[in-house]
């Protein structure tokens, strides 16, 4: 059980990066890769997202590796309301200091969330949006997973077991040359197995500049945009059994340069997330980095 | 008489009906800032019974509509609820003569 709170703290930095890649959507540009608050969705179509990404993080000898894809599928009912599906998959590898190693893999908790745009400003080549969102995570992943030495901690289980919810709010301001986008968002986590793990705010800021092609042409089919998103998040201290874990929770702000190909139907981006800052709780784990890549089409 | 009448008969028969003619159409539409984003839009317009070609040009904020003049009459109304619907905001358009022009 000592182990659990840093396996989870530690592995939770994925899962919450991936949610905010996916836990937010506004129409209409390229959108940011680690949080997806410019997802292009018109009435009637779909849009779909898949990411991959390889994350490594440690602590006192342990090690622990995750790779998660997320596939999300998001429907235009209106011209403002968009409404969403994530659907993770994980798989986690802990390497203990002390020798042996465990490790869980499985379906993730779904998540589905609204996003209403409730402010909208067009002009010729550039937009400005502001959009609310709200949304559930439900208990899809299995949280009750074991091994041969037992049951496997809260963060190496695929899934919560709780009904999660969260909300926040987006703003977009793209043009042709550049696009910035910013977002807030609090996530609720409820308790299930007697684990009740923090809860988190998010605060995400990403800057992209086109840089192919250099000058627009009326032939302009394609954009290779290079940028960094910033990412900020506070987590609360997970309870167990109503006692609050000293090591888990905290501070972290994260570095992410990223590319983003854009063409009609299709756009490929691809991101390395740095740690800049982690002021942690007690032994809380430490990130190191990690790979996103992934695809987006229009459907 | 005779031989004013059957050669003008002659011509007005390989005359036929009026013939069809393709109409350009440049739609000013403000938002457009990715070839991604407008995708959706291209679509719904070549989805349209008698719209031949569309292209888009992101630099000026239009989109280019090749189309059958006997088929296809944009409104500015349609147009209007079209791009809504598609996230971007229609400025205008205006019908610039044959297509290619």
């Amino acid at each position: 059980m000592q182990r659990a709170p840093r396996i989870r703290r530690r592995t939770r930095w994925l899962p919450g990066l991936l949610g905010a890649c996916v836990l937010t959507v506004a129409p209409v540009h390229a959108a940011p890769i680690t949080f997806n608050t410019g997802l292009p969705v018109s009435v009637g179509h779909w849009v779909g997202r898949a990411q991959a990404v390889y994350g490594e993080a440690g602590s006192a000898g342990n090690e622990i590796e995750e790779v998660r894809s997320i596939t999300v599928l998001g429907y235009g009912a209106t011209p403002d309301l968009a409404l969403f599906g994530v659907i993770p998959w994980v798989s986690r590898d802990l390497d203990l200091a002390a020798g042996g190693s465990r490790e869980a893999s499985g379906l993730g908790d779904i998540g589905l969330f609204a996003r209403y745009t409730a402010y909208r400003r067009d002009v010729s080549g550039g937009t400005f949006r502001v959009a609310p969102f709200l949304g559930v995570e439900l208990p899809t992943g299995e949280n009750r997973k074991s091994d041969a030495q037992g049951r496997l901690p809260p963060a190496l289980q695929p899934g919560s077991g709780s009904w999660d919810t969260f909300g926040g709010v987006v703003a977009s301001w793209a043009t042709l040359d550049w696009t910035v986008d910013g977002q807030v968002s609090w996530q609720a986590n409820a308790r299930a197995g007697g684990v009740e793990l923090g809860d988190v705010f998010k605060a995400d800021l990403a800057l992209y500049k086109r840089l192919l092609p250099a000058e627009l042409s009326a032939d302009t089919a394609s954009f290779l945009l290079g940028g960094v998103e910033l990412n900020f998040e506070d987590e609360t201290r997970t309870r167990t059994g109503g006692v609050a874990d000293p090591d888990s929770g905290g501070r972290r702000l994260f570095l992410t340069p990223g590319l983003q190909y854009a063409r009609k139907l299709w756009m490929a981006e691809a991101a390395v997330q740095i740690p800049l800052s982690q002021d942690l709780h007690g032994a809380n784990v430490e990130r190191d980095f990690a790979l996103l890549i992934g695809l987006r089409l229009n459907l | 008489m005779r031989k004013f009448v059957v050669p003008l008969a002659l011509a007005m028969l390989a005359a036929g009906p009026a013939a069809a003619k393709d109409v350009q159409y440049v739609l000013h539409i403000d938002g457009i800032t990715c070839p991604f984003c407008v995708a959706t839009s291209e679509s719904a317009l070549r989805d349209m019974d008698g719209v031949k070609s569309v292209s888009s040009n992101l630099k000026d904020g239009t989109i280019v509509v090749c189309a059958d003049d006997e088929k296809v009459a944009f409104t500015d109304p349609q147009l209007t609820e079209l791009f809504k619907e598609k996230g971007f905001t229609y400025r205008g358009m205006e019908e610039t003569g044959a297509c290619g022009a």
